[in-house]
């Protein structure tokens, strides 16, 4: 019989697909969206599984709990209909097929060919083997911190890869404040850019607008709207 | 009783076994919880307003919510022609089923945890956050103005005060050191241990405010604003579909106040009585507390509920999370 | 001390970040207790000093990055490496980024109240550039590139107010996140085949296992990076963006932001130092690119939009150097990247100098576009532009004795090294198309009268910076033996590990 873990993982797997095919295909936005949301839900379901309970926990509180609701939110303060979607479907759809086929193939072979030697190291059960020469923690369960280092058990990234240490709190803390400091300090910096480009384009009070212009007029029919622009003198097409 | 349990390892095996026992404890929790609420509420309301309240049916009127539950499930359910049925019939369940995850997190007493997981704190949260798209299905689906307009309030409400919730969480849990609800309530009642409502009477405070608003009571009850948008979110709903979303309701209602009693009451911890008594007491002494709450305060306006989350609350528990962190490394530091 | 001096050019970035922002926030801060006079002369103090602090600050950093240059090692437990081929380019990005900003100075087209976020921008942007120069880790990488890509994506919509410009920010915006999604998925394909993140373990990795999903997964992880250099599929915004944005914008993302992307590619393809049909990829990219740009760029009316399809066919020449991934080709590549930026600064020093005499439209505001015909007669109202705008152009169709000849001549012989003759020669055919195009807005500044056209007067500083950069082009062609060997020292070191 199969493992139960197992078989849930498989129907994760399945839920995160079938998500995932519900956006691209359904009809109306609202609708994609909320298959998005089981989507983003099972794939907390597999973090969970993984045994990484902290990510899972994030997963559902980020994505299905606020992003998603903004997403929705937005589109229904937008009033997006589903006649606004069907216009280009199918020669997108007959542009991407043949894409989506190779890179499954790709996917496929990669996989298969990947399969027999397990890419990823499991994670160790035992006492933790210190490089030569280095002080490091060596049992991750007991309490003390042994190399001095200030950080006990879990807390210290020499107990990353032990398998009681794996997706708790402690590890991935300690992971985000050790080798991957760089990228979790400068995405600061970047949701800093993103508050304060959000603020600058829609915070603009009412009073404070620019003076009301009618937007330039289009021609109609001119080589602009081929291209899809509207600004002047596109002249793409007469190549 | 154990005999029963025997049978049922041998059919089921164990993880069939806990899975059904622990549906079945917290479908009946949440069916007596809602039921009780209801009664409470109508007799607190009859107290504070100098009258009666239920009466009729049983001693003091108890039997009241039974009856109107049966009156409830009589009705019919009524799906309105113009509304998205897809969305529409999914909707209550999406509302309703993250209260039985939420519900089996809770730590009713040293040892009785249904699921106990090393971030349970954070889990009963994300889990609210997946419930408040069901609210916003459901109101999106009604294709109705009054429906709209209460998913909408609902939503901004929520983001908003989601914020202080965890925040003010976040500071309990900085004190415990872990995010594990077990390890918390172990925090409170070791030897040492002191309430945490000692160290964070402010977090206590904004997490009740907080909490009143997630759970969309009165004074924060503007989503269902009866004098301004009928029912709300739930306007269109009918029989069945309504009594999910209600029960919904009353089951995030213990909820929030279950996490209280753990972060600030010390869980199942207090002399004579056992563990789930006293979880249970303190759970019900904070809901009653919301049930004042709703008939002291009169309703908050849009503006004025926003301003107090992102003008006062947020930034209050932002400052409240910052000196804990402060005073714990001091302390920290000084040993 | 030394860890410091190591990351001395991004603490400089971040200094100056946050010298702009507090600007922003503290002069520029509004208040609804003062009048409407009061609050448009703090506005006006807080663009005053940003433009002070932004150019003086891009200066010093510039001199940071000189300090720096020598450095050498890993910062960040190995996510940032140090070395002499990042320190290069990140002198030549605080360059791109001086010349920017003093292009930008006095923006027409920014309101006002604006200004030190724009300027933020820029600063923000070149540190991500900066960053990602020496991001050693694929999480690293990702996090600036959408850094340097997200400040951009602001930057264009900030010269509206209104929504005529919205379409091209959009169009910006939504095809640059669609790539960078793409790009993201690329490289958890190359974290799933490595298990690990790290770019040169990566590199190892793949080397052992070669397979066709390597490929595919390297290919999806350029795309982000190609979209930032607008090479053919990915180019759709460029000639939008460029034509709707201010001007100092449109030379911070066709000048600066080219730099980032063409080292972020050197970078990022090391990841695939072992997959060898990256040569086919990378060289059909090329002659689509090439072939492509040139071609619309023959049609243009519009000086801004020319540039944009020229730049796209310049795309197509840098992916020759790439091709082999050999140090020849990568020194070729980042060589005529310098030269280009040169040459692309002069061209829009000309914009804007032109475009400040045109007249006010759009609702009496000014107008980001300029079109060929207001450069009629630029000899006869400003030899000194004329002169600059004739030494960007020729420089980019490949005259000697510019920059872009002697580009051009190592970015083709890097390129027959490795065996793409027939490439070679598509290029021959596309740079002499290119030169068509070219000649004709050389035609319009020097052959065309000045009859009926508006004034020109270039200030000394502009005079100065024509001419300077116009020398350096020349000078760099003429002498790439003072750059070429430390570009190749560079190049080994990072090829080499």
């Amino acid at each position: 019989m199969m493992d139960f873990s197992v078989a849930l993982l498989y129907v994760f797997s399945g839920m995160a697909v079938a998500g995932g095919l519900g956006l691209v295909l359904c009809k109306h936005p609202i609708h994609g969206a909320i298959s998005l949301l089981f989507s983003m839900l099972s794939l907390a379901g597999i973090y969970a599984l993984l045994d990484a309970h902290l990510i899972a926990a994030l997963q559902v509180i980020i994505y299905a709990g606020a992003i998603m609701i903004l997403v929705v939110y937005i589109i229904m303060l937008l009033d997006l209909g589903s006649a606004d979607a069907q216009t280009v479907y199918r020669k997108a759809g007959l542009m991407g097929l043949p894409l989506l086929a190779l890179l499954l193939l790709l996917l496929g072979q990669g996989m298969i060919s990947v399969a027999g030697d397990a890419a990823a190291p499991p994670l160790a059960q035992g006492p933790v083997v210190c490089p030569p020469g280095v002080a490091c923690e060596t049992d991750c369960g007991d309490g003390v911190d042994q190399d001095g280092d200030n950080m006990t058990d879990c807390a210290d990234t020499d107990c990353a890869g032990v398998a009681i240490c794996f997706g708790t709190v402690e590890a991935v803390g300690a992971n985000l404040l050790g080798p991957f400091v760089l990228p979790f300090e400068i995405a600061s910096v970047l949701l800093l850019a993103g508050i304060v480009g959000a603020i600058l384009l829609t915070g603009r009070k009412p009073g404070e607008l620019e003076p009301s212009v009618p937007p330039p007029a289009i021609q109609p029919g001119s080589i602009a709207d081929a291209s899809g622009s509207s600004e002047a003198q596109d002249t793409e097409g007469a190549v | 009783m154990t005999a029963l349990l025997d049978t049922l390892e041998g059919t089921l095996g164990g993880w069939g076994t806990t899975l059904l026992v622990g549906f079945v404890a917290l479908a009946g929790l949440i069916t007596v919880n809602a039921m009780f609420m209801v009664w409470f509420e109508r007799k607190v309301a009859g107290w504070v307003q100098g009258r009666l309240g239920p009466m009729e049916h049983g001693p003091q009127g108890t039997l009241q919510t039974l009856l109107d539950v049966v009156k409830l499930l009589g009705k019919e359910s009524i799906i309105p022609a113009q509304v998205d049925r897809k969305v529409f019939l999914l909707a209550p369940v999406v509302a309703f089923l993250p209260a039985l995850a939420m519900l089996s997190l809770l730590p009713y007493d040293n040892n009785l945890t249904m699921t106990d997981v090393e971030s349970g704190l954070l889990l009963v949260f994300a889990f609210g956050g997946v419930s408040l798209m069901g609210i916003f299905m459901g109101a999106w689906s009604s294709n109705n103005k009054f429906a709209l307009l209460g998913g909408m309030r609902a939503v901004s409400q929520n983001i908003a005060y989601e914020l202080p919730l965890l925040l003010s969480a976040m500071a309990v849990v900085l004190c415990a050191g872990s995010l594990n609800l077990g390890e918390i309530v172990a925090a409170q009642t070791g030897e040492n241990g002191l309430w945490f409502i000692v160290m964070q009477p402010v977090a206590l405070g904004i997490y009740l405010i907080a909490a009143t608003a997630e759970t969309n009571r009165a004074p924060f009850d503007i989503p269902e604003a009866e004098s301004e948008l009928v029912a709300g979110f739930h306007t269109e709903y009918t029989g069945m579909g309504f009594a999910v979303f209600f029960l919904a309701e009353y089951t995030y209602m213990f909820i929030v106040c279950g996490i209280g009693a753990t972060l600030f009451l010390g869980g199942g911890d207090g002399p004579l009585l056992p563990g789930p008594v006293w979880f249970i007491l303190k759970v019900y002494f904070l809901l009653f507390l919301m049930v004042m709450a709703r008939w002291t305060y009169p309703r908050l306006r849009f503006d004025q509920l926003m301003n107090l989350a992102w003008k006062f609350l947020i930034p209050l528990s932002l400052i409240n999370l910052l000196a804990t962190a402060a005073v714990l490394k001091f302390v920290e530091v000084g040993s | 001390m030394g860890l410091y001096l190591r990351f001395l050019p991004e603490l400089g970035m971040l200094g100056l970040a946050l010298a702009l922002f507090l600007v922003s926030v503290t002069i520029g801060g509004e208040s609804d207790a003062l009048d409407e006079r009061r609050r448009d002369e703090r506005r006006r103090t807080a663009a005053y000093v940003s433009d002070r602090i932004g150019l003086l600050g891009s200066v010093g950093v510039l001199v940071l990055a000189a300090l720096a240059i020598w450095q050498n090692g890993t910062l960040f437990f190995d996510a940032y490496r140090v070395g002499l081929f990042s320190q290069l380019v990140k002198i030549v990005l605080a360059a791109g980024l001086v010349g920017a900003m003093w292009l930008a100075r006095d923006a027409r087209n920014i309101p006002v109240r604006d200004r030190p976020e724009f300027l933020l921008f820029m600063t923000l942007s070149t540190l991500g550039m900066m960053m990602l120069v020496s991001a050693d880790e694929l999480i690293t990488f990702y996090v600036v590139l959408e850094l340097s890509a997200y400040c951009l994506y602001i930057m264009v919509p900030m010269a509206s107010g209104h929504g005529s410009h919205n379409e091209a920010s959009y169009k910006y915006f939504i095809y640059g996140a669609t790539t960078s999604a793409v790009s993201l998925y690329g490289m958890t394909i190359l974290y799933g085949l490595a298990g690990t993140t790290s770019i040169p373990a990566i590199a190892a990795a793949l080397g052992a296992a070669p397979s066709t999903l390597a490929l595919a997964a390297v290919v999806l992880a350029i795309t982000g990076v190609l979209f930032k250099l607008a090479v053919f599929p990915f180019h759709f915004w460029a000639p939008d963006v460029y034509q709707v944005s201010t001007h100092g914008a449109a030379a911070f993302i066709a000048a600066t932001s080219k730099v980032g992307a063409v080292a972020a590619l050197l970078r990022l393809l090391l990841v695939g130092a072992d997959v060898e049909q990256l040569y086919w990829v990378l060289g059909g990219l090329a002659v689509l690119s090439m072939t492509f740009g040139n071609l619309a760029a023959i049609a243009q009316k519009d000086l801004k939009r020319l540039l944009a399809y020229s730049g796209v066919a310049q795309g197509g020449y840098i992916l020759l150097g790439l091709m082999g991934q050999d140090s020849a080709g990568y020194t070729a590549a980042t060589y005529y990247t310098i030269g280009y930026l040169a040459m692309v600064l002069l061209c829009f020093l000309v914009i804007v100098e032109v475009g400040r005499t045109l007249p006010e439209s759009e609702g009496g505001r000014p107008s980001n576009v300029l079109p060929i015909s207001a450069l009629d007669g630029l000899h006869q109202r400003s030899p000194v532009l004329a002169l600059a705008l004739l030494v960007g152009l020729l420089g980019m169709a490949g005259v000697p004795p510019t920059a872009g000849f002697t580009g051009k001549w190592l970015l083709f012989k890097a390129a027959i090294e490795v065996e793409a003759f027939w490439l070679v020669l598509i290029a021959g055919i596309n740079n002499t198309i290119a030169i068509y195009y070219y000649l004709i807005v050389v035609k319009a500044a020097y052959v065309h009268g000045a009859e009926g056209q508006p004034r020109l007067e270039p200030g000394l500083m502009a005079k100065m910076a024509g001419v300077g950069v116009s020398l350096a082009v020349v000078f760099l062609g003429v002498f790439p033996q003072w750059v070429v060997p430390a570009l190749d020292r560079a190049m080994n070191a990072l090829l080499g590990g």
